[in-house]
């Protein structure tokens, strides 16, 4: 299980030429842009993605560096100094042989702890992907997604919710009634839980069934605004 | 000649005897209205229902409108899906034109007069707030949205009143009619934090309901019980007035 999806912008795979960019030259390496729209930096909990004929794949992550905080503002201008690019991976090979179809199109997933950095802070990512052989038209990559680290703490929490009454718990339980019972004469904890569960449950049917409609009311906690009447 | 003509005569005073005599007094017209409700609601004791049924069929010109319309709702339990339907025809003989002049539609007057009467049960003061919020003002027309919303909060408060009265005949073991204030605290508090927990996404349902689990509470009570000791009590009236209005606090204002 992972966590959100993030939102990014991907760019289309971009050629690398050399010299004249008219000129019919392929140089066998592509690369992919992905910039994250929010002003935050995010940290990265996985990428997925399916191959289109890549032989090798590096990452580069763009990471703005913690320990200097001075530069808030201007990000791109004189911010340089605290963004740094960093190597996520390096030639990772996707297809075992390039000039072969094995696991041209086969679905990966990269998890962080395969990174050589984690992907913690990060701007901006670069895909850089290569393709030696000659045999392939055109190389790329489809269906790329980032997803944010997975919530450990609150995934926790929902499994103790779901399932939370173990032995444990009822031991706990026996202990804290057996005190109880020594010194107060306690109504049974299980018949008020139920009945109180039955007032919440009460209380929740009647928020659901309230309507979103408006009589269409003007006034405000029974006054009416004086600009409102005067135009009237 | 004579024996001939008998039966002929007898024919001609009572033409399909039964069949007829039914269709003329419109009692088959209201037993089969009475069967397909009572199939339609499926109530727990059917011929009290059934009994019901027929007092109110019985004065039905004289009758006004906003008493129909509370039989209609009391029909069944707000929680089955016949309601839904018996919400729709009280609203119908509600917004039915007075008279062939004015018309159609419901105004705020009887809706406030149907609301009174389904929180006839409860005493007034309790039943005073919870109007305040729903009530509507006279001449404004009640759409059926609002209507809907304004009829199932008072039939699921009537529930939640009865439930909060219960809850404090359980925790008056006693049987003084009054119960520490300490305990009534511990139950009202963690019931709050549960309703006010609840949002519209699932997690915090989940979170709420464990909130008010068997064990979560007798936690809570332990923790209460081993600060200090207050020598105080909290009577009936106090403890279901304070549920009371945490439920109100959820019920949205009209706009």
């Amino acid at each position: 299980m992972t966590g959100k999806p993030l939102v990014c912008s991907i760019r289309n795979p971009h050629p690398i030429t050399i010299g004249d960019p008219r000129a019919e030259f392929s140089s066998g390496c592509a690369v992919v842009d992905v910039t994250f729209p929010s002003t935050k930096s995010v940290d990265i909990g996985e990428i997925t993605f399916k191959n289109n004929y890549t032989a090798l794949l590096s990452i580069k992550l763009k990471v703005r560096e913690e320990n200097e905080k001075e530069e808030e503002e201007p990000a791109e201008s004189d911010g340089e100094t605290t963004l740094t690019w960093v190597t996520g991976l390096k030639n990772v090979q996707l297809m075992p042989d390039p000039h072969c179809e094995d696991r041209a199109q086969s679905y990966y997933r990269i998890k962080r702890e395969q990174l050589l950095t984690p992907p913690d802070n990060v701007l901006s990512v670069r895909l850089v992907l290569q393709q030696p052989s000659p045999v392939w038209l055109s190389f790329g990559l489809d269906d790329i997604k980032f997803y944010s680290p997975k919530d450990e703490t609150s995934e926790l929490m929902l499994s103790e919710l779901v399932n939370g009454d173990m032995p444990a718990d009822d031991e706990a339980m026996n202990d804290i009634r057996k005190r109880v019972k020594e010194n107060k004469d306690i109504p049974p904890v299980e018949e008020i839980s139920t009945s109180l569960q039955q007032m919440w449950a009460l209380s929740e049917t009647a928020r659901i069934n309230q309507t979103e409609a408006s009589l269409g009311r003007f006034d405000v906690d029974g006054s009416y605004d004086i600009n409102l009447l005067s135009y009237t | 000649m004579a024996e001939k003509r008998k039966p002929a005569s007898a024919d001609e005073k009572m033409p399909e005897s039964n069949r007829d005599f039914l269709e003329k007094s419109a009692v088959r017209s209201l037993l089969r209205g009475a069967i397909s409700k009572l199939i339609e609601n499926r109530p727990e004791d059917p011929i009290a229902f059934l009994a019901e049924y027929f007092d109110s069929a019985d004065n039905k010109p004289g009758s006004n409108k906003v008493a129909k319309a509370h039989q209609e709702l009391l029909l069944t339990h707000h929680s089955r899906p016949a309601f839904e339907s018996n919400m729709m025809l009280a609203y119908q003989i509600l917004s039915a034109p007075k008279n062939a002049k004015s018309k159609a539609g419901l105004k705020g007057d009887l809706f406030t007069e149907l609301l009174t009467k389904i929180l006839r049960e409860v005493p007034g003061e309790v039943s005073e707030v919870l109007l305040k919020k729903l009530l509507c003002y006279e001449n404004e027309v009640i759409p059926y949205d609002i209507f809907h919303s304004g009829v199932m909060t008072c039939f699921i408060f009537l529930d939640f009143y009865a439930e909060a009265d219960g809850l404090f005949t359980v925790l008056d073991t006693s049987r003084k009619k009054e119960v520490d204030k300490e305990l009534c605290d511990v139950v009202l508090n963690q019931l709050n934090a549960a309703m006010t927990a609840t949002k519209d996404d699932p997690k915090s349902i989940l979170e709420g309901a464990s909130k008010l689990r068997p064990d979560a509470l007798a936690i809570a009570l332990d923790n209460a019980f081993d600060s200090v000791v207050y020598d105080e009590s909290m009577a009936r009236d106090e403890f279901v007035m304070t549920a009371v209005i945490m439920f109100i606090a959820k019920v949205k204002p009209l706009r």
